[in-house]
């Protein structure tokens, strides 16, 4: 009878595998016996569990902390770090007549004050610096 | 000298009670009771569950490796899983945990060195080619990749299901099918190759 090839194989597996190992089980059985360890086996004491848990706590406080100095360094915190110096904004010069009022850290104000003997209030001005009057002109 | 544990073994051997057990047929509490006491640290107990399991571990590993090394290497994966008992969590599944521990320990050796061991450089010449179908096992098992050599003796001579397969190979239950697929795949076409099917012996 002609069988499939793959019933031929699978019948020739299972006669393969019933072969008897050369080793007896009771004899291969002594020998691992003679080959265990003696004293305690290698296997996960509850001293070395606990050291183990330790070195993992360990590694969780490493892991924080590294992680808070990296958003430290990065993340915006402005009460921690110096304020980053913005543009200098240096006045210029200004006139004996001329006060200099800073409406904000950006925007100054330049008040011309008259003479005494020149009635009226002082004038306000626009936030751009006044320019130096030359010499002998009329102040406006 | 430390003791002399192989004849301790024989003279406190628990006769006859375990005898002849495999993974198979061996009713679940007695074998579950001796895992467990193994897993204590009885190495007795374990003795008996290597005797049980021994010859179906061999032929397993002669399967992937063949028969020169085969039985050191299981006999080197028992003294491995010795250490690792306590990792055993259900007791029942001792036969499933201590095949893949037997495999991977054969799939590793198997990985270090690359030309297939001849099984007919130690067995005798009969069992190079099945008497009854003539086939020559050992030119079809060289086709396979250690993997499929496992799944295909897990499969045919266990009988076992693709689920039980994957988890002692640690693998998907399709993984196993498609091993099993190209194995059998692979075995067509070099059983194809094999013109001769009245047994007549391949020459040397």
């Amino acid at each position: 009878m002609d069988r499939e090839p793959m019933d031929r194989f699978d019948d020739a597996l299972k006669a393969w595998a019933r072969t008897p190992p050369r080793r007896a089980p009771g004899d291969a059985a002594r020998e691992v016996l003679g080959r265990l360890p003696d004293g305690r086996r290698r296997s996960p004491s509850p001293r070395r569990r606990a050291r183990s848990s330790a070195w993992a706590w360990a590694n969780v406080a490493a892991a924080a902390a590294l992680v808070a100095i990296m958003g430290l360094r990065f993340a915006p915190a402005p009460y921690l770090m110096p304020e980053p110096p913005g543009p200098s904004l240096e006045a210029p010069p200004l006139p004996e007549d001329v006060i200099l009022m800073w409406l904000d850290s950006e925007t100054p104000l330049y008040l011309s004050v008259p003479s005494a003997a020149a009635p009226g209030s002082p004038t306000p001005h626009s936030d751009q610096p006044t320019p130096r009057p030359a010499e002998g002109a009329p102040t406006p | 000298m430390g003791k002399n544990w192989s004849a301790v073994y024989t003279v406190r051997r628990v006769g006859g009670l375990l005898r002849g057990m495999t993974a198979n047929n061996a009713s679940p509490a007695p074998l579950a009771a001796t895992v467990q006491r193994a897993v204590a640290g009885d190495r007795d107990a374990y003795a008996v569950l290597v005797e049980a399991q021994w010859s179906r571990l061999v032929a397993l590993a002669r399967t992937v490796l063949g028969d020169l090394t085969a039985e050191d290497a299981v006999q080197d994966a028992l003294v491995a899983a010795w250490g690792r008992l306590p990792e055993l969590r259900n007791l029942r599944a001792f036969s499933p945990w201590i095949t893949r521990i037997v495999l991977r320990h054969c799939l590793r050796r198997r990985r270090s060195w690359r030309d297939w061991l001849p099984i007919s450089a130690v067995a005798e010449p009969s069992m190079r080619i099945d008497p009854d179908s003539g086939l020559d096992l050992e030119r079809c098992l060289r086709r396979l990749a250690p993997r499929q050599r496992a799944v295909m003796y897990l499969s045919v001579v266990e009988g076992q299901s693709d689920r039980e397969i994957a988890e002692v190979l640690e693998i998907t239950a399709a993984s196993v099918r498609s091993h099993r697929r190209r194995a059998r795949e692979q075995l067509r076409r070099t059983v194809g190759d094999i013109n001769d099917w009245t047994g007549a012996a391949d020459g040397p």
